[in-house]
């Protein structure tokens, strides 16, 4: 047996040990019957201080309190059920297939390996886990990158990251990073561009070559009011124009279902609907089948494009 | 990379009350839902065979037996009959997903289920690590994504209605569903089309009506959708950048100059194409083939005529 694997099993016994008892138990108690504690008591000392520490690292909440109100000299430790244990409840069939989807969602993603171990807890409390391989019917959102990872690990622990950016010039970019975005279909980082010296937002798929993150945690903060959503508000062009246009009876069908069409004659209909000033290419889509009646800057700009073509 | 005694323990919390819950799996499945290899999951069973409460008696140890790799189970998990709670990274994933569900289903039941059960989890959930992610307008709303997902599973036929942008028409079509997925934010359903035999791919966005059918799927001979046959090449300024990456996957491959993109696309120059050219914002060249060009041409002038008439 291995010193890794005498580890092991000392952790696993101490966290039941813990786990078991309703009242404190003092270290002296954890000596005596929890296995794996051996060696002078100095040595035991040390181990179970080390213990405690590692079960702590991932993320075992270990309570410590007095074991005997008469004697609060000596401490005690438990494991409280309600903080270590994942309570769903109960879940009914739809539920289940609804948390089944939600983690499914993201396939080669930051969440893809989170969902998927989501998704085994909660096998492992209602004996779903065949469920999952059977069920069908999955969605998936396909994006790109790979930096998901390392990104998500510098946000959580607020360092400092470098990389190259396409833009479609390659540039290279300091961040101190603030958070990701998945907005429109496509993932954004935003963050304090440290040679540009403000908040700037980088799509992830234009991020060539690795992410180097710095090795010091927690070199910045985060402005108290910062809020991810103004700065991708930026992106979203959110100006939109009441257009009227003449379509042809019968064709553009797509625009149709967005506006109001009322007939002029055998050959057209007059539609009015609403249109963002950025995306003429919507209504050059469809050709000889829609004349812009207003407005007429946007009129003018179509009329100079076709001319172009 | 060797595992750490932590990595054992984390690993084991979670195995001991999985396998309790869903006896009977072999023990390469269990590594492969585990994401480790068969030889670490025997280790761990044997180690963990060992391991229980104070007392250490047949009594008190973890009842496990997986003398049939093909079949382990645990009878007893002694006090790890739960799995750990979720992380916030694996929280996160469920919740975010739930959120995404929301946009997927017109359903207003169905959303109120959906909205409540990611109450029931945001609760767990630390305020900086939403702070982190932000997901509104992730993707297109797509009202049938799930009702489309539950046939999918379930094996049953649609009647869609279904607005096909590059021919302007409206049609109805009986369909077996198969896959559906999002890219860049559009919902995309890969379906059997019972009304032309053929496996085609529908935009979630543009079907404006699902229906149940009762169609039976006997015997059904399917055509694959045709590789294209010829391929075009065109030059795009600067801008084309966004093109694309709009459209990677019929991109062949691209030479940038400093000035103009040459792309070669693995398209069928076509209604699809044409319209597309016809849309982009900026001037496009067409270099081959040369009808493309002028069809381009000709359909812009068309256009044009009607607003100097």
């Amino acid at each position: 047996m291995t010193v890794s694997d005498q580890k092991t099993e000392r952790l696993l016994n101490l966290t039941m040990a813990l786990l078991a008892t309703t009242r404190f138990m003092s270290k002296s108690e954890i000596f005596q019957s929890v296995a794996g504690y051996t060696g002078s008591t100095e040595t035991k000392e040390r181990m179970f201080e080390r213990d405690k520490d590692d079960l702590r690292e991932i993320g075992i909440v270990i309570d410590v309190g007095s074991f005997d109100p008469l004697f609060d000299d000596e401490v005690g430790y438990r494991i409280k059920n309600t903080e270590y244990a994942l309570d769903l409840g109960e879940l009914n069939a739809s539920e289940r297939s609804y948390l089944s989807l939600a983690a499914k969602l993201w396939r080669n993603q930051l969440f893809h390996s989170s969902g998927a171990r989501a998704l085994l807890k909660v096998a492992a409390t209602d004996g779903s886990a065949f469920m999952d391989d059977f069920a069908g019917g999955v969605i998936t959102l396909e994006n790109e990158t790979s930096h998901f990872e390392s990104l998500w690990q510098a946000i959580a622990d607020h360092s400092a990251i470098q990389f190259s950016y396409s833009n479609p010039d390659i540039s290279r970019r300091n961040v101190n990073p603030y958070g990701l975005s998945l907005w429109h279909g496509i993932w954004y980082l935003v963050g304090h561009d440290l040679d540009k010296e403000g908040i700037r937002v980088f799509r992830l798929s234009r991020i060539i070559e690795e992410v180097v993150v710095a090795k010091k945690k927690y070199s910045f903060t985060i402005p108290e009011n910062f809020s991810l959503k103004d700065h991708l508000i930026m992106l979203n062009d959110q100006l939109t124009i009441t257009c009227i246009a003449l379509i042809r009876v019968g064709r553009c069908n797509s625009l149709r279902v967005a506006g109001s069409v009322i007939s002029v004659d055998a050959e057209w209909d007059r539609i009015t609907f609403r249109q963002s000033t950025s995306n003429i290419s919507e209504l050059l889509w469809f050709g000889d089948d829609l004349i812009l009646e207003s407005p007429a800057e946007l009129r003018d700009q179509l009329v100079s494009l076709l001319a172009k073509k | 990379m060797s595992e750490t005694a932590l990595d054992r323990v984390s690993r084991s919390l979670n195995l001991i009350p999985f396998l309790s819950k869903n006896p009977g799996l072999s023990i390469p499945e269990i590594a492969h839902r585990f994401d480790t290899t068969p030889t670490q999951i025997s280790k761990d069973l044997s180690l963990l065979h060992m391991c229980g409460l104070p007392g250490y008696s047949h009594l008190e140890l973890l009842d496990i037996d997986y003398e049939d790799p093909n079949y382990v189970s645990i009878t007893d998990p002694q006090v790890l009959d739960r799995p750990r709670s979720l992380t916030q990274i694996e929280g996160l994933a469920l919740v975010l997903g739930l959120s995404l569900l929301l946009d997927l289903t017109a359903n207003e039941h169905e959303k109120e289920k959906i909205e409540k059960l990611q109450s029931r989890l945001s609760h767990s959930l630390s305020e900086s690590h939403t702070r982190y992610v932000s997901i509104d307008n992730a993707v297109l709303e797509s009202p049938f994504a799930i009702e489309i997902s539950e046939s999918i599973r379930e094996n049953t036929t649609l009647t869609i209605r279904y607005l096909s942008a590059t021919s302007d028409s409206e049609s109805e079509r009986e369909i077996s569903p198969r896959s559906l997925n999002f890219r860049d934010g559009i919902g995309y359903v890969q379906a059997l089309s019972l009304t032309d035999h053929a496996i085609r791919t529908f935009r979630l966005d543009r079907i404006t009506s699902v229906t149940k059918s009762h169609s039976t799927l006997i015997g059904e001979s399917i055509t694959k959708s045709a590789q294209p046959s010829a391929t075009s090449r065109i030059r795009l300024p600067r801008e084309g950048f966004s093109f694309l990456e709009a459209h990677d996957e019929v991109v062949i491959d691209t030479d940038f100059d400093g000035a103009f993109y040459t792309v070669h696309l693995n398209i069928e120059p076509g209604e699809w194409l044409i319209r597309t050219l016809l849309a982009l914002p900026y001037s496009a060249e067409v270099l081959d083939p040369s009808w493309l060009s002028s069809e381009v041409q000709e359909r812009a002038q068309k256009a044009l005529a009607q607003y100097k008439s």
